[in-house]
């Protein structure tokens, strides 16, 4: 690479830099920290790769179109919390988990690994922290670890998540069959199962943890990764996130029948409210549950899918250059299904919980202002770091920057780019907080260089899809939302820098498999 | 100005965060009708806005 194009590759990552420093190095928050990456990405667009006014215009847009795509469902995440924990039902249900098991570790596999993965099934983005954090943090676990712990856990089951979203991304992108994609993707997300199983308990109790909970370990996570590579090279890839979580919880009921993880006499008993009528476990699960029951047949059932998605808003965007030549093609932005969107979905699940808790008395007066209070003191904080980073990302990608990126260190590696392939998916997911976005900017280009390099196509991809897939668990729009819940609201860094060391192993981990069975076209 | 800050932080913030979302759809028909004026000026409300969040985000 010439000096010249260091520096521009240089200028291209100050963005990302400014974040980086700013939350981890200087613990800002994520509203103030993206923000000061906004201003940097708009100098450095503007300054050094020609964006002009329209162009800029026109990022903003698209990225206030992805931004409420997420938002959708952050809000109404928290609306489903705040309905749930208004009644009193998450001390229930935690203290149910604590029955289950009293091992701490292992009810951290069964709610941060296990549960997280099946919501990210059913309900994708921001969800499984969303609802794991505040549930962990009731059961007394630190806040930190209450974040991150889903936040690592869930982040295996992302791209075959929320319908195999990220996957139909690359496969779009690509103009590549899903069952020539399948089964290396399958492989290495395979494989990243037991390593989000293993850092879940690293992050609560080290190797100790690791050591006593091995045996759970391998037990769910070969049910799990089983499950998931049955179904994806089978052409089920749309259920593979979805019935893997599902059979996950099943293995984990069984495991917990082991000795070794049977509840201690004594310990885990009942808690109720403090106040009101008491609560059966089962009937404080009965959001999850009517969650299950109206994001299933909402998913599976292809006429009912049709029909919800049948309303989309979205907006037309003309071709538009930057003055050194980097094309953006014309398009729609993103489309949000207004109906079927995951958001949707939970309002609905919302309003019906709503209804199930207050038949049995569970509200108290003025319940319904509280739970809108909780929401909008959470949500507002949340989602100015969310737009300001999205808005930032875009301009990066719009401006060329993103994919100058890319291919610098698609240069500077080489032969040994197999190793950094996981790298640049992984760099996507934490830009704009999505596998699918990942694949969306980085799967072209990664086919398109393994193919002159004459490296294996799909393992490359499956490298970039995995390497999103963890992304997700560094990426500050979802850590966001995890802190929004268990009050750590402004103290998003120190939650950034727990993930981003178990992030960078796993993503080291996957580019090392992808150069041992990347060289050689398969 | 920090009193000023501290008085109105919640006010101010749910002020930038309108202006992040509401902005760019102004933005968005401004440029499409070729209204560079109106953009020029919109994307420095846009950036007012970024700078509340720097203060109270």
């Amino acid at each position: 690479m010439t000096d010249l194009l260091l520096v521009k590759w240089l200028l291209a990552f100050s963005p990302i830099a400014v974040v980086l420093i700013l939350m981890i190095g200087f613990h800002w928050g994520g509203g103030r920290a993206g923000a000061a990456g906004w201003f940097t990405a708009l100098i450095v667009a503007v300054l050094f790769f020609g964006a002009d006014a329209r162009l800029l215009a026109f990022a903003q847009m698209k990225g206030v179109l992805l931004s409420l795509y997420v938002l959708y469902i952050i809000w109404m995440a928290l609306v489903l919390y705040n309905v749930v924990d208004e009644t009193g039902a998450i001390e229930v249900i935690g203290s149910g988990i604590k029955q289950l098991t009293a091992d701490k570790p292992f009810q951290l596999l069964i709610l941060g690994w296990v549960f997280a993965s099946f919501l990210q099934g059913v309900a994708g983005f921001g969800v499984p922290i969303a609802v794991v954090g505040p549930l962990l943090l009731g059961m007394g676990f630190p806040p930190l670890v209450a974040v991150a712990v889903p936040a690592i856990g869930h982040s295996w089951s992302v791209t075959y998540g929320d319908m195999a979203s990220s996957f139909q991304a690359m496969i779009a992108v690509t103009g590549l069959s899903g069952e020539y994609l399948a089964h290396w993707a399958s492989v290495f997300l395979g494989v990243t199962v037991f390593m989000c199983g293993l850092a879940v308990v690293h992050v609560y109790g080290g190797f100790k943890a690791i050591r006593r909970s091995l045996v759970a370990i391998v037990i769910i996570g070969s049910v799990m990764a089983a499950t998931q590579y049955a179904l994806a090279t089978n052409g089920l890839w749309t259920l593979a996130g979805f019935v893997a979580g599902m059979v996950g919880i099943v293995a984990s009921i069984l495991v917990s029948r082991l000795p070794m993880y049977r509840n201690v006499e004594g310990e885990g008993a009942a808690e109720q409210p403090s106040e009101g009528p008491k609560m059966s476990l089962t009937f404080a699960l009965s959001a999850y549950i009517i969650l299950i029951a109206i994001v299933a047949p909402a998913e599976i059932i292809g006429p009912l899918h049709k029909f919800l998605g049948s309303v989309k808003l979205s907006l037309m965007f003309p071709e538009i250059s930057t003055s050194q030549g980097w094309v953006n093609a014309a398009g729609l932005g993103k489309k949000i299904s207004v109906f079927g969107h995951a958001g949707a979905l939970l309002l609905y699940t919302s309003v019906l919980s709503y209804f199930v808790y207050a038949s049995r008395g569970y509200y108290k007066s003025g319940a319904l202002g509280r739970i809108w209070a909780k929401t909008v003191k959470s949500g507002v904080s949340t989602s100015i770091g969310i737009v300001s980073m999205v808005c930032f990302a875009l301009m990066m990608s719009q401006s060329g920057m993103t994919n100058l990126l890319a291919e610098g260190i698609s240069t500077v590696f080489g032969e040994a780019y197999p190793l950094v392939a996981g790298a640049i998916g992984t760099l996507g997911a934490f830009m704009t907080g999505s596998n699918t976005n990942s694949n969306v900017v980085f799967a072209q280009l990664q086919m398109s260089t393994a193919e002159i390099a004459a490296l294996s196509v799909p393992v490359i991809l499956a490298a970039q899809t995995t390497g999103g897939s963890i992304g997700s668990m560094l990426a500050p729009a979802k850590i966001l939302v995890g802190c929004s819940t268990v009050g750590l609201s402004g103290k998003e860094g120190p939650v950034l820098a727990r993930t981003l060391s178990y992030g960078l192993i796993m993503t080291a981990i996957i580019g090392v498999l992808a150069f041992i069975y990347g060289t050689g076209a398969g | 100005m920090q009193s000023f800050f501290d008085k109105h932080g919640k006010l101010l913030k749910n002020g930038s965060f309108v202006g992040m979302i509401g902005i760019p759809f102004l933005l968005y028909f401004a440029a499409m009708n070729d209204a560079m004026g109106l953009v020029y000026v919109l994307l420095g409300l846009m950036g007012l806005s970024m700078l509340v969040a720097m203060k109270v985000g």
